[in-house]
Order: structure tokens, then C-alpha cells, then sequence
């Protein structure tokens, strides 16, 4: 039998070799070069690794050379099998089409989502715009004052006078870091058997339908809904398709079907994540909207036009992108 | 066959603040660099628009980045912790976004609560965020540096030694530089009575080692 | 008897972090009975100093009882001692052990001790190797030569600690809002202690009580596995383990037998710990006497030589040396480095650019705008050019499901004339060659015949449902026929006698031959 210093002569050449790949793959990030020379041998080099490993192993040889080819293998492994596409080409691919199918998939739960959201939103946005004092039941008083005096046409101006660009580019954080945020959180919420997401649907949608019916009633139709109309669609769109990625965590909980819950969860968090990250996308749509189109003065007639163009191409956008024909 | 010793909530924590940190510095950073410009309200509306958004991004997205393109975070590679999935395979970017996303659940109520009583009970230290995503943290291995002390004479041990028994004593003889020569002696007398010269056991056994490492083909090269 | 092939434990080399992760896996195991052992010392000692409340400040009881807290940790050390090596003790025979060790904890860590950053680390040095307390002091020095990162250990426990206290007495604000708005939550840190209302006070006692139990298994066991793994690592058990398994054998050249008979000798944790002994004393010894006396006497050296070895050991290489680092770095030096050069910077470039402040802001509009209107148009292209990419993998399941005639793997690959080959087939004693043939031939003129097309994994079952859904009433019965002595030939393995089958080629000749014969010319067209 071969021992072991006669062992590590014979295969330190490949161990150096293999070494060398590693370090050229790992230094190299984001924008990684495509050192195909070095990567071609990979395979080969891992292979003929493990089954050094394997004959370490299994002569015996001592613990620091089995523990060496042991690291190694993880660092071989972990270059082989780590993702290495074009990420340019799948974020494309994602938005022209790849989004809209995985949403069409789960469209129950978007559906449900949607009822839930938009049912609420109708609801509450009646019984407010039909009575002053359930509005102020449900907004609570302070709320109803504010948005109540922000849309007060008489003085209503989002941005102040003077530093417009300035002030949209705040609105425009703020808008990503907050709304954003809601989505992420709806969808992480889903975790709770589904309740957190079913919860912060309908609060959305009990505030938001409330302060709309509200202010219909008291005649700010223009302020409001000339503000509104132009990113309302991105926006509750993307809260209800981040609602509908919370569902799925918690259908995989709530009834599993023919496999584990650990493993529904699983599945379920995977075909989710495409849902997650496009609310993100189109809310990022909506803050861009929100901040440098809504506050533009126009005409109620072309606002509203423009926010169903936009309407429209995000429902033609949900329903046929990315179809088979 | 891959394996890994699954990291717990101590390193994870302290992983965890070192991350908070950095992200902290980073936004100090950016304060620091426009502080002088806190003159004009234009500016400072501006600013604060970069500062919202860049605080977003180091709440959402820096983890999920980081552990997406390299498998770890900063403050975990600075404990020699990296993410993998729990078949052993890199972490994937869906696993990232949603180990990372969860953690929204697994902050409440604060300082990451229910992660830790989460992590406390399950037997792989997994949080919420790692089971719904299938990953769990673990210690990156570390390269063992090869140390065998040179034995005096290779001389050579009985020939019924088995395969674990060599490994053994090899492993000795590596590892005999951190063990006090106490230790070594008595370690070395468990063998004695196998030995055919017993006045010096560690000696004779370093000897076993080398000539189960190779010595014999040293010792021949030697003598030429 | 502790047998270290029965440890719990693999004794390899580990780092303290994993020590700590092993430590909190014990706890796990063990959870239940470490917290009942904690609780036996610690309720009466609380109920006492409770009681004491009536003479003291309220903070002094809790003081009180948190000094005593090395008490009911004591138990939980010799469960754990114990565990270590899977073997079980009753809950009674740990605090009957804890007892005993009253008056030396008196002595060291409810007095002098008490403060010490490796209390539960160090435990093991006091009660289980029996250490006088000249000899601790160097046994904790050679311990804790190595990262052991007690101090980190402690630190994150007192958190962790906090944390669920405040937790608890939060629980208890959400839970009973009725007694909470009497009470200002800003006073609680404004007003002295003596203003705190009775309700919150109590909260505060249990809810300090509860998080102290909830984290002290963690905590011992933490402290014990960090004791353990040095100790592991100091005195190289894995391969004592191991040479003890060859010393075992009578003889090396014996049979393979004799080892996994002698496999039962008695190595007690004294006994494994003989650098332990080396160093200090043969005090260890007085706890496992009578098991281990014989077996390690020879080697145990006497006392001055112990105080030379640990000076030996001191100056040896792999002790000297690098003080212990006690935090992990916290901070990047770049980062330093680049805020300092950010404020070395001079301000004409910062005036300059706040003057174009507004101009700046307005071509970021611009830039947005452009970003989206490139996004969407980039949007579009891919769309357009990965259009095939998206399509194609969406069609191909959907053509390979189905097939038909002419690409099913049933029915490619046969001969023109089936009753023929099947004739053939039999006269060559292969009368499953020929059902199998006749099987397929009838399927191959059906579909032809009636252009249908099954899935590519269809059963018999399938095709037989298939075959009846569009064929005649003859074919179908002639099909069904033919399927029931095909599936016993060819999965109940029982032999179709030979006029059976001729039989069937008969048959098959007159429902699907000629239809075939006709139609085969079409679709070749």
C-alpha cells in the first residue's frame, strides 16, 4: 500500500492545480471574467479530489491530510455548484415575462388577495363616504384632519414652492423606503398561518378605501383622485401580488396536500419569491410615478386618463406577458 | 460526503451585530460626507432623500445581497460563518430574499427574539427565516495546517496494526506539539506493552509514525 | 463511571464557538431536568428572599438572590457531568452531590469568587478535579491559555437574560392594560425605586426570576462544554480513545476478538484527565478512588515536578506569547480610515458642490426618466429577444405528453405485416413476442386509423380506455381481449397455450389488419 508521504508527492501537483482554479473563481465577483481555461479543468479536479478524499479516508492516511482534502472539496463544491448565469439576461427575462406567469400561476391566491384588499377598501370607502362620523370612526381623528388638509384644494401643494426637484426626490425615498417595505412585510408576515397577510390587507384596505370614500364625499374629487389616479395601479397591484406571496407561506402551513409541511413551506417560500421581488419592482414604479408624475398640475380628465392607461398596460402586463402563444 | 458543524445563536448574534455595525458606519458615512451641506433646505431635502433610501437598502437588501452573491455577510465572514442550503449546495438568491425577508418575523419583538427561542429549539439552530428557506448557517471550514514533528529514527511498528490504529498514532505524533510531554508519556504508555524497546515509548511511537507516514522511504534515501 | 467511549460528546477538535454550540445542544437534550435541578435551589432561596422584603429595600432582595446564583447552578454541573457520558442521574442524587459542596462554595464563589468573568468555565476546575486553591489559579491560566471566549459567553447570556425579562414584564403591561394606565411608563425610569407601584415591582422580581432559569441550562452548559473542550484539546481524549482501544487487545498480534471484548475497562473522567492530574493534584483522584486507583498511580508524577511542567508548558511555544483577545473586532479599520480622510477633505469642493445643489436635482429627474424609459426599452428587447427562450420550454413537455402513431415508442419500430411476425413468433415457441406484437399492431391501427395520439407513459389500462373511447364495438372487445392474455403472459408470467394465440391472430386479421393495410399509405404521405 501506498504511504502516505509517497501519496501527497504523487497528487500534489493536482491539489496545486485545483488550488489555483479555486483562488482565479473566488477572487472574481459580480463582474467575473470568463477564465474559461482555468474553470474547464474544474470538474475534472474536483473529481480526481474526491477520490483522493475517499482513498485518504479509507487508508487511513492522518487527520490533517483528510481535513485538508475535506476543505478543499468544500471549496471545489461550492464553485461548481453555485449559480453562474447571465444575472443580466434572468432579471430581464424576469420583468418581460417571468413575473406576470408566476403570478398568473398562483391567480386564486391573487384573487383572494385582490378580494380582500379591494372588498375591504369598497366597504369601508361606502359606509365612510356615506357617513362623516363612521370616516372618523375608522381613520381615527387626527388621520382624518391630516389627509383632510393636505387635499384641501384651495391650498393643496405636495411639494413646496421653489425646490420642486428637490422635494420629489425626497418623495421619492420615501415613497421606496416606505412602501416597499409594506410589501416585504406583508409577504414576511404570511409566515403566522397566513394571518399577517390576510391582516395587513385588510387594514390597507379599511384605511385606504376609508380616506378615498371620505374625501369624495366632501368634494376634494379632484386633489385627491388627480394625485391618486396616476400610481394607484403599480401600487395596490403590488401590495395585493405581495399579499398573495404571504398566502402561499401560509397555504403551505394551513393544508400542505400530499407532502410535509416543512417541505410545502419550502416549496411554497421558493415559488414565492418571484412574486416578492416583482411587488418590489412595481412599487419602485409606483414611488417613481407618485413622486414625479402625480404631483404635476393637470386636468382631472387626463390624470384619470393617464392612471387607466397605466391600469390598463399593468392588467394586459399581469395577463399576457410572458404567455405562450 | 460533505460535512459541516452547524453554527448556534451565540456566533450568529455576535455575527449579527457586527453586521448592524457596519450598516450603521456606512450610514454614519454618508452623513459625515454631506454634513456640510445641511445649509440649504433644498439640500437637506435631498439628502434626506438619499438617506431614506439608502437606509431601505441596507435594511432589505445588504443581507440578502451579500449572502446571495457570496453566500456571506460581512459580520459572518468575519466569524468564518457562511450560508449554505441543507443539501450543501451554495445558497441560491430565492434562498437569500427569503431567509433575509423573514428575518421581519424573526426581529419581532426586538433584537431578534424569535429567532433565538426559534434557533434555541430546533436541533440545527435554525430560525424561521432557515426553515423556509431550507438553509442553515454553518462554520466554514478552516485549512488545518500540516505539522508532523520529525521523529528521530523511523522504526517500524508491529504489523498487525489496523488502519484506525496507524491513523492514531499518526495523529499523535501531529498533534503531540500542543500536548505537554506529560501527557505524550502517558498517551505513549497506553502502547508500552506492544513496544520492544520500552525506555523511551514517545520517542519510540514518533518513530512508529514516521515510518507509517513514509519514513522507511525516507529513511532509504537517507542512506544512499 | 465515566467511560469515555460512552461520551456524548465526539471529542474532536473544536473551536470555542463550537464548544458552545455543543454546550447548547446538551442543554437541549437535557432541558427539562436542568431546569427543575436550577429550580430546586433557586425557589426556596427566592421565597426567602422575598420574605426578606419586609426589612429590606425591594433591589436588595433581588441582589441577595442573584449573589446565591452560583448555588443553583451547582447541581445542574454534576447532571451535566454525568450526561456528558450518557449516564443518567436522578434529579435527587445531583442536588444530594450539590450539597455536599456547600462549604467550599461558600468559600470561593459566593465570596471571592462570585464576580469571576469564567464562573461556569471554571466550575469544573473547582468541583470536579477538587483543585485546592493554590492550584486553580495556574489550572485556569493553562485552560484558558486558547480563545475561550467566557467573557463573550457571559456577556451574551446577561443580554439574553435582559432581554427576556423585559420581555416578560412587557407580557404582563399587554396583558392586564387595566392596572398599566394608572402608571406612566416615562415615570419608571425617571421616578426612584422607591415610587415604583407594587405591581411593577413584582413584575420585575419574576420577571427577572423567570429569564434567570430559562437561561441558566444554556449558560452551565455553555461554561461546562468550553471546560470540557479544552480539556479535550489540552490532553488529546480522542486519541487516548483511540491507543486505549489498542492497548485493550492482550496483544497485537491477537485474534481481532479479543478487542471488542476488552473493550469494558474502566476509564473514568479522573482518569482521562491525567494532564489535570499532572498538574495539580492526586486530590482528583479521591472522588473515583476505588475504580481508578490501580490503573493510573504509576504515572502520576509528584508535586514540585507538576510546578516545574506548568512553568514548561508556560513558556512553550503554543501557550506563549499573543495575549487573549476578549472582544471580537468590531470595527473595520478602512472604515475608520476612509471617515478620517473624508473630513481631511478640504471644503471648496464641498461649497462648490452645494452651490449645485439644485442643479444636481433636477438632473437626477433627468436620469430617473432616462433610467426608465432605457429599463423599458430594454424591457421590450428582451422581451422580444428571449421570446423563443420563454416559449419553447413551455411547448416541449406539452408535445412529448402526447403522441401519437407515428412517434409513440409503442407503436414505432414494428414490422408491416403484424399477423405475420406474430405467426413467426410463435412457431418459434415466443408467445410473447407475438402477443406483444399483436398488443402494439392493434394499438398502431387504431390510432392510425382514428388519428388519436396517448400520453408517452401511458399503462395498458390507458391505452385500453383510449382505445374505447374512439374504436368500434368489435375492435374495442378484440382490443380488450387481447390486453387481458397479453398482461397475463406478460406480468402474471403465465404461459398463453399456443391455440389461445392463434386464436387471436385470427382475430386480429379480421378487426385491424386489412384497416391497417389500407391506411398505413396515408400518413407515409
Amino acid at each position: 500500500m501506498l504511504n502516505q508521504k509517497t501519496f501527497e508527492q504523487q497528487h500534489k501537483q493536482t491539489w496545486a492545480e485545483l488550488d489555483e482554479c479555486l483562488t482565479a473563481l473566488e477572487a472574481t465577483r459580480l463582474f467575473r471574467k470568463r477564465k474559461t481555461d482555468s474553470a474547464h479543468h474544474l470538474p475534472t479536479l474536483y473529481a480526481n479530489l474526491c477520490q483522493h478524499h475517499a482513498i485518504a479516508l479509507s487508508r487511513g492516511y492522518s487527520h490533517t491530510l483528510v481535513d485538508t482534502l475535506h476543505a478543499q472539496i468544500n471549496r471545489a463544491h461550492h464553485q461548481l455548484y453555485r449559480y453562474q448565469g447571465n444575472w443580466l439576461a434572468r432579471t430581464m427575462r424576469f420583468i418581460g415575462g417571468g413575473f406576470a406567469a408566476a403570478v398568473r400561476k398562483e391567480a386564486k391566491l391573487f384573487g383572494i388577495a385582490c378580494l380582500l384588499f379591494f372588498g375591504t377598501a369598497l366597504v369601508a370607502g361606502s359606509f365612510a363616504a356615506y357617513s362623516e362620523d363612521i370616516a372618523e370612526l375608522i381613520l381615527g381623528g387626527r388621520t382624518k384632519f391630516n389627509i383632510e388638509q393636505m387635499y384641501e384644494p384651495n391650498t393643496f401643494d405636495i411639494r413646496p414652492a421653489n425646490m420642486e426637484d428637490a422635494s420629489s426626490f425626497y418623495m421619492f425615498g420615501f415613497y421606496i423606503a416606505n412602501n416597499i417595505g409594506i410589501d416585504f412585510r406583508v409577504f414576511a408576515s404570511g409566515i403566522v398561518f397566513g394571518i399577517g397577510s390576510v391582516f395587513f390587507l385588510l387594514l390597507n384596505g379599511v384605511s385606504i378605501g376609508a380616506a378615498a370614500g371620505h374625501l369624495s364625499a366632501i368634494g376634494y374629487v379632484d386633489t385627491f383622485w388627480g394625485f391618486v389616479a396616476g400610481h394607484s395601479a403599480p401600487e395596490l397591484l403590488a401590495l395585493c401580488i405581495s399579499g398573495t406571496a404571504g398566502l402561499m407561506l401560509g397555504r403551505a402551513l394551513i393544508s400542505p396536500g400530499q407532502q410535509s409541511r416543512a417541505l410545502a413551506l419550502l416549496r411554497n417560500a421558493q415559488a414565492a419569491v418571484p412574486l416578492v421581488l416583482g411587488a418590489g419592482l412595481m412599487t419602485l414604479v409606483a414611488a417613481f410615478i407618485e413622486a414625479y408624475w402625480s404631483p404635476l398640475e393637470f386636468a382631472l380628465p387626463i390624470k384619470v386618463a393617464v392612471g387607466l392607461l397605466i391600469w390598463v398596460v399593468f392588467g394586459a402586463y399581469l395577463l399576457f406577458a410572458g404567455r405562450a402563444k | 460526503m460533505l460535512q459541516f458543524a452547524v453554527a448556534g445563536p451565540l456566533v450568529r448574534g455576535w455575527a449579527w451585530i457586527v453586521d448592524v455595525i457596519i450598516r450603521f458606519c456606512l450610514l454614519m458615512l454618508i452623513v459625515f460626507l454631506f454634513s456640510d451641506l445641511l445649509s440649504n433646505q433644498e439640500a437637506e431635502l435631498f439628502i434626506a432623500g438619499i438617506l431614506i433610501i439608502v437606509q431601505f437598502v441596507l435594511a432589505w437588501l445588504y443581507t440578502s445581497l451579500y449572502e446571495g452573491l457570496t453566500g456571506a455577510t460581512p459580520g459572518k465572514k468575519m466569524f468564518g460563518l457562511k450560508v449554505i442550503h441543507e443539501n450543501a449546495t451554495p445558497l441560491t438568491g430565492s434562498g437569500a430574499v427569503i431567509r433575509n425577508f423573514l428575518r421581519a418575523i424573526d426581529g419581532l419583538p426586538v433584537l431578534n427574539a424569535v429567532g433565538l427561542i426559534c434557533m434555541l429549539i430546533d436541533n440545527r439552530f435554525r430560525r424561521i427565516g432557515d426553515l423556509a428557506a431550507g438553509t442553515v448557517v454553518v462554520y466554514q471550514d478552516k485549512r488545518p495546517h500540516h505539522s508532523a514533528e520529525k521523529a528521530a529514527q523511523a522504526t517500524s511498528p508491529p504489523a498487525s496494526l489496523t488502519k484506525e490504529d496507524r491513523q492514531a498514532i499518526v495523529d499523535f505524533a501531529e498533534r503531540s506539539i500542543f500536548l505537554s510531554k506529560d501527557r505524550q508519556l502517558e498517551l505513549a504508555n497506553l502502547l508500552k506493552h506492544h513496544m520492544k524497546d520500552e525506555s523511551d515509548p514517545v520517542a519510540t511511537l514518533k518513530g512508529w509514525a514516521d515510518w507509517i507516514m513514509g519514513g522507511q522511504y525516507n529513511a532509504q534515501s537517507k542512506d544512499i | 463511571m465515566a467511560d469515555i467511549e460512552k461520551l456524548s460528546v465526539l471529542p474532536r477538535p473544536r473551536s470555542s464557538w463550537q464548544a458552545i454550540d455543543a454546550g447548547f445542544s446538551l442543554a437541549r437534550a437535557h432541558y427539562g431536568s436542568l431546569l427543575l435541578l436550577w429550580l430546586g435551589f433557586s425557589i426556596p432561596l427566592f421565597a426567602l428572599t422575598a420574605s426578606l422584603q419586609f426589612f429590606l429595600e425591594w433591589h436588595y432582595t433581588i441582589f441577595v438572590w442573584w449573589w446565591f446564583k452560583p448555588l443553583y447552578e451547582l447541581p445542574l454541573l454534576f447532571f451535566l457531568s454525568k450526561a456528558l457520558f450518557s449516564e443518567h442521574t436522578s434529579l435527587l442524587q445531583a442536588w444530594n452531590s450539590a450539597r455536599k459542596k456547600i462549604g467550599l462554595l461558600l468559600c470561593t464563589y459566593l465570596s471571592i469568587s462570585r464576580l469571576s468573568n469564567a464562573r461556569t468555565m471554571s466550575y469544573g476546575v473547582v468541583f470536579l478535579e477538587n483543585a485546592t486553591f493554590k492550584q486553580r489559579g495556574p489550572r485556569m491560566s493553562v485552560l484558558s491559555r486558547a480563545k475561550t471566549r467566557v467573557t463573550t459567553l457571559l456577556l451574551s447570556c446577561l443580554h439574553i437574560e435582559y432581554l427576556i425579562a423585559y420581555l416578560a414584564i412587557l407580557l404582563l403591561i399587554l396583558f392586564f392594560p387595566g392596572i398599566v394606565s394608572e402608571f406612566d411608563i416615562s415615570e419608571w425610569f425617571l421616578a426612584g425605586a422607591d415610587d415604583y407601584p407594587h405591581w411593577l415591582l413584582l413584575s420585575i422580581l419574576f420577571g427577572t426570576f423567570l429569564a434567570a432559569a430559562l437561561v441558566a441550562p444554556f449558560y452551565v452548559a455553555a461554561g461546562f462544554l468550553l471546560y470540557i473542550n479544552r480539556r479535550m484539546e489540552l490532553e488529546a481524549w480522542d486519541i487516548e480513545h483511540r491507543f486505549r482501544k489498542i492497548g485493550n487487545r492482550s496483544s497485537l498480534t491477537g485474534s481481532r476478538l479479543s478487542s471488542t471484548v476488552s473493550v469494558s475497562a474502566a476509564i473514568v473522567l479522573v482518569a482521562m484527565s491525567c494532564a489535570s492530574m499532572t498538574l495539580s493534584s492526586s486530590a482528583l483522584a479521591q472522588q473515583n478512588q476505588n475504580q481508578n486507583q490501580n490503573q493510573n498511580r504509576n504515572t502520576l508524577p509528584d508535586k514540585n515536578q507538576s510546578r516545574m511542567l506548568i512553568n514548561e508548558i508556560l513558556e512553550s511555544d503554543d501557550f506563549g506569547g499573543e495575549k487573549i483577545k476578549k472582544f471580537p473586532r468590531l470595527k473595520d479599520k478602512d472604515d475608520e480610515d476612509e471617515e478620517e480622510s473624508e473630513q481631511d477633505d478640504d471644503s471648496p469642493a464641498f461649497e462648490k458642490f452645494r452651490d449645485s445643489i439644485g442643479a444636481i436635482a433636477s438632473s437626477f429627474k433627468i436620469i430617473l426618466w432616462m433610467a426608465i424609459i432605457a429599463f423599458i426599452a430594454l424591457a421590450l428587447y428582451t422581451a422580444f429577444r428571449f421570446r423563443d427562450v420563454i416559449k419553447t420550454p413551455r411547448r416541449s413537455p406539452a408535445r412529448s405528453s402526447h403522441e401519437d402513431a407515428q412517434s409513440h415508442p409503442l407503436t414505432t419500430h414494428l414490422p408491416a405485416d403484424i399477423a405475420k411476425a406474430a405467426r413467426e413468433a410463435l412457431q418459434n415457441d415466443e408467445s410473447r413476442m407475438a402477443l406483444s406484437l399483436l398488443f402494439r399492431g392493434a394499438l398502431r391501427s387504431v390510432m392510425t386509423q382514428y388519428d388519436m395520439s396517448i400520453k408517452r407513459s401511458a399503462t395498458e389500462a390507458d391505452c385500453k380506455s383510449a382505445v374505447s373511447s374512439v374504436a368500434s364495438k368489435q375492435q374495442k372487445q378484440s382490443f380488450e381481449r387481447l390486453i387481458k392474455h397479453w398482461q397475463q403472459e406478460a406480468y402474471a408470467n403465465t404461459n398463453q397455450p399456443t391455440d389461445v394465440v392463434e386464436k387471436l391472430i385470427e382475430e386480429w386479421t379480421h378487426t385491424f389488419s386489412s384497416k391497417t393495410n389500407k391506411n398505413s399509405s396515408v400518413p407515409q404521405q
